[in-house]
């Protein structure tokens, strides 16, 4: 493993770093691939940092859409060795059908999104700077939309008021020392070119032996070079997040529960979420919030399979159920194996204050993983969106679902009787996003390189 | 005992020059389940139906499929598939060879094919008792919300759990006094005789060997030797048949799909996943030769006595999520396969890799192009992304697919179906616990 050939955001997600900008950036109309290639290679590339690099204040990373592969030159059929649901893009209906998005809500990516750079640094003028650094004055680049720019709020907190961020798969050969006693997920589970957990090579992006000189030979596809070793997929996501109705529905759904339970908002909204504000999980504190046990994340519901602790439709549980799934938590483990993410996500917009105002604010969801629709797409679609999940009858993710075809109930099991409120509000909506090619960093000078045909 | 649920499969050969007609037919009648439902929603005790065109083998013959998984006789079944369905399916009826719609019954049975394997995930429950059941789980779950409302002490923990059942239970009768409730037949398969059936074979074995040991200071050897040659003459040819196996698809990409297949996945995209029951239509050729078409049909048989006989209570090996399924081998060979299936394709598919690959692998090892194997039992479903894209290029469209419940899974009809069960008036705690747990 050369640590060296890996964009460093696969090893973190720069937590020190206080800012990031994501901005989107396509070729200007009429330029030549060459052109684009050799500006992308003098601007951008400079400033990518691998793992094993020394980081500047600020630096960026880089990575492709379908559109920004073609407008370096890639044609369809190179673009067929990428997978299906990377060509369509997340806009695409069959997509979006998959995700449970509603693209008519979105204004991010509609028409696809081709080049993102992503820039982070201590804060956001410095940021900011790289940017204009990068991009002003460029002939053969534009930005494509305002950047996204994304901050850390205080306590690494999301905007509903909760640690975020705490449950993050180690990967062999990457961290060299994985946190927490979790076995750590194999390299091909992120990283394309290694045994992923099947013990398997994923599939990945190839080209002709004469079109992809100098680039290793491919060792999936017979007879052809590689594009894809040491290179992932990155997905954009960005989710409005609607504080206000939040907590206007915490109030409102906890009345029952007066009496019954301590504090029935903070009870409320521990359920939904599966951990107290603090990070401290539902399993491990099932009746008060603990911050001692803020990091908690060696944990399994094998011993909650009815859910009295921790909800069976609960977010973290419904997106990393662990031990929790039929037919038994052994198998349910080595199932839910399959399906990580490496969350890299940070908040966007100003903290909420008391009163609501109209301001926008969310998370800016970002993920990393070998296999979209294994790993991505699975989770949305089938435990973030499944109504079926885990025995559930109509019910989607308390917290981010979108609510389709009437799935707006979240049952809270409790003993005897279950509290399961009705009509939840959507608290988070998708604005958009997009899927994208993260290059190893032989891969991205290849790319970029202008010489090339 | 039996089940009362029956499979009929229906295949009713087509010119191939009229395909594009009945393509045309088919997608006339609409892709939404509703749509299926203007043309199946009144056959009597109809679970699940599709329609799906078989297009042209290696010898050009070409076929419409129709399944249905129905209760009762299989006669009112016909009459009312000649009655009801032929007519309303005319167009689609129209384009296959030999089809009388004088005689719809008599086309249709003339079509007729055996489920090689056949698995149902809720035996012994008719299409009206789930019917019955979900209503009862809505109504009571709704009186429960009520209840609640109207008095919020009932979230206090460690509250009794049977006045509450009683209250709930006594308005459920009130209210809704046509819901069945308590315990109603449920005819299923018979464990027991099929545990007699594999006592007796290996009786008979041990009396074999006895015997021969009796006639003779080797005999028991012998016989023993005799019984175990075939195995041993079989297993050589497997592996032999291996090995040629791994030359098939040697130089193969992980991912090569062709114009064609990128199209058919297209069209297959927009259907799918759009409740939360879906249906899977695959259909692959066998491999060559009488041992993989003998080996095929003896892996089947299996997976049914499997289905029918052990995995009786709604997990095929450890899949919950199958309403309906079965394998069918068309007169020219080719293996197809119709799934009622509840979640997402990649739900299921990782389920078949991660859960059932042994079986499954037993079964399409013996078709064309499936990922290497050993021993034609592992390995293959186990190579992810190779066997994702192999079931993806031999998926076909599943042009009209009705299901009588869309609305439920698997889990919940057995769920419904307990809590319809315990639906009667309890002095024990625990029961009344369970119950509430259901709501």
């Amino acid at each position: 493993m050369n640590r060296g050939e890996l964009q460093a955001i696969v090893a973190s997600g720069f937590g020190g770093r206080g800012a990031a900008r994501y901005v989107f950036v396509r070729a200007r109309t009429g330029s030549r691939p060459g052109d684009v290639r050799a500006e992308l290679a003098t601007r951008v590339l400079p400033h990518v940092v691998s793992v094993e690099s020394e980081k500047p204040p600020a630096f960026a990373q880089l990575a492709f859409g379908p559109g920004g592969l073609r407008a370096l030159g890639l044609d369809d059929d190179e673009l067929d060795t990428f997978p299906r649901e990377f060509v369509q893009g997340m806009a695409h209906p069959e997509r979006a059908r998959v995700n449970g998005d509603r693209v008519d809500e979105w204004h991010l990516g509609v028409h696809g999104l081709d080049v993102l750079v992503a820039v982070f640094a201590g804060d956001d003028d410095a940021a900011a700077a790289l940017e204009a650094d990068m991009l002003d004055g460029a002939a053969h680049l534009e930005r494509a939309c305002e950047p996204l720019v994304a901050s850390r709020l205080p306590g690494q907190r999301e905007h509903f008021g909760f640690r975020d961020g705490i449950s993050q798969p180690a990967i062999e050969g990457v961290h060299a020392d994985p946190r927490g006693p979790e076995r750590p997920v194999p390299t091909g589970e992120f990283v394309m070119g290694h045994e992923n957990v099947y013990g398997q090579l994923p599939a990945a992006p190839s080209l002709s032996r004469e079109r992809g000189a100098g680039l290793p030979d491919s060792r999936v596809s017979p007879g052809r070079v590689d594009l894809g070793d040491d290179g992932t997929y990155l997905v954009l996501r960005k989710l409005e997040q609607d504080v206000f109705a939040w907590r206007a529905w915490l109030r409102e759904a906890s009345r029952p529960l007066a009496g019954h339970v301590v504090d029935p908002e903070a009870y409320l909204g521990a359920k939904v979420v599966g951990r107290w504000k603090s990070g401290a999980p539902l399993v491990t504190c099932p009746h008060r919030d603990e911050p001692d046990h803020a990091l908690d994340n060696a944990f399994d519901y094998d011993l909650d399979l009815s859910g009295l602790a921790c909800p069976r439709g609960a977010h973290i549980r419904r997106t990393n159920p662990r031990g929790a799934l039929p037919p038994s938590p052994p198998r349910s483990r080595a199932a839910v194996e399959t399906r990580r993410l490496l969350r890299r996500g940070r908040p966007y917009g100003p903290p909420a204050g008391e009163a609501p105002d109209g301001v926008e604010r969310g998370l800016v969801f970002v993920c990393l993983c070998a296999n979209l629709s294994r790993q991505f797409e699975f989770v949305q679609q089938t435990w973030v969106e499944g109504i079926k999940f885990d025995g559930g009858w109509s019910e989607d993710d308390p917290l981010v679902g979108a609510r389709r075809d009437g799935a707006d109930r979240f049952t809270i099991p409790r003993e005897p009787v279950r509290y399961a409120p009705r009509g939840l509000p959507r608290f988070v909506t998708a604005r958009g996003g997009g899927y994208f090619f993260l290059p190893g960093m032989s891969a991205l000078r290849w790319l970029l390189d202008e010489r090339r045909r | 005992m039996e089940p009362e649920q029956r499979a009929l499969s229906v295949v009713l050969p087509v010119e191939p020059s009229r395909l594009p007609e009945l393509a045309a037919a088919l997608a006339a009648m609409g892709v939404t389940v509703a749509d299926a439902s203007r043309v199946f929603g009144d056959v009597p005790g109809l679970h699940f139906a599709r329609l799906v065109m078989i297009p042209s083998g290696d010898d050009g013959r070409a076929w419409l499929a129709l399944e249905t998984n129905f209760d009762g006789p299989l006669d009112l079944h016909l009459d009312a598939l000649a009655s009801r369905v032929a007519p309303r399916a005319r167009a689609v009826f129209a384009c296959c060879s030999g089809f009388s719609f004088d005689d719809p019954r008599g086309s249709l049975l003339a079509g007729r094919l055996p489920e090689r394997a056949f698995y149902l995930g809720h035996q012994g429950l008719t299409v009206e008792t789930i019917l019955n059941d979900r209503a009862v789980k809505r109504a009571l779950s709704e009186l429960l919300d009520d209840e609640i409302s109207q008095d919020p002490s009932l979230l206090r923990e460690g509250v009794d759990p049977r006045p509450v059942m009683q209250r709930v239970l006594g308005r459920l009768r009130r209210e809704r006094p046509e819901l069945e409730l308590g315990e109603v037949p449920r005819p299923m398969h018979d464990a027991a005789s099929f545990h007699a059936r594999l006592w007796a074979i290996a009786l008979f074995v041990v009396v074999l060997v006895l015997s021969g040991q009796a006639l003779h200071p080797w005999g028991g050897a012998i016989v023993v030797a005799a019984l175990l040659a075939p195995i041993v003459a079989l297993a050589i040819a497997v592996l032999r048949a291996e090995r040629g196996d791994r030359e098939e698809i040697r130089d193969r990409p992980i991912r090569a799909y062709t114009r064609d297949e990128l199209a058919r996945l297209g069209t297959i995209g927009l259907i799918e996943d759009g409740s939360p029951q879906n249906a899977l239509t695959h259909l692959v050729t066998p491999k060559p030769g009488r041992l993989r078409a003998g080996l095929l049909r003896f892996v089947l048989w299996g997976v049914d006595q499997l289905g029918k006989y052990v995995y009786r209570h709604g997990s095929l090996g450890a899949i919950p999520t199958i309403h309906f399924a079965r394998w069918i081998i068309l007169d020219d060979g080719r293996l197809l396969f119709f799934s009622n299936y509840d979640g997402s394709w990649e739900s299921y598919l990782g389920d078949f890799v991660d859960k059932a690959n042994e079986g499954l692998t037993g079964v399409w090892s013996n078709t064309r192009e499936f990922p290497p194997t050993t021993l034609l039992a592992f390995d293959g479903a186990r190579q992810e992304e190779r066997f994702k894209v192999w079931t993806r290029r031999n998926q076909l469209v599943t042009q009209v697919w009705y299901s009588a419940y869309p609305d439920l899974s698997v889990r919940n009809v057995h769920a419904a179906a307990r809590l319809r069960e315990l639906s009667v008036p309890t002095h024990r705690r625990a029961t009344a616990r369970e119950w509430l747990a259901l709501l």
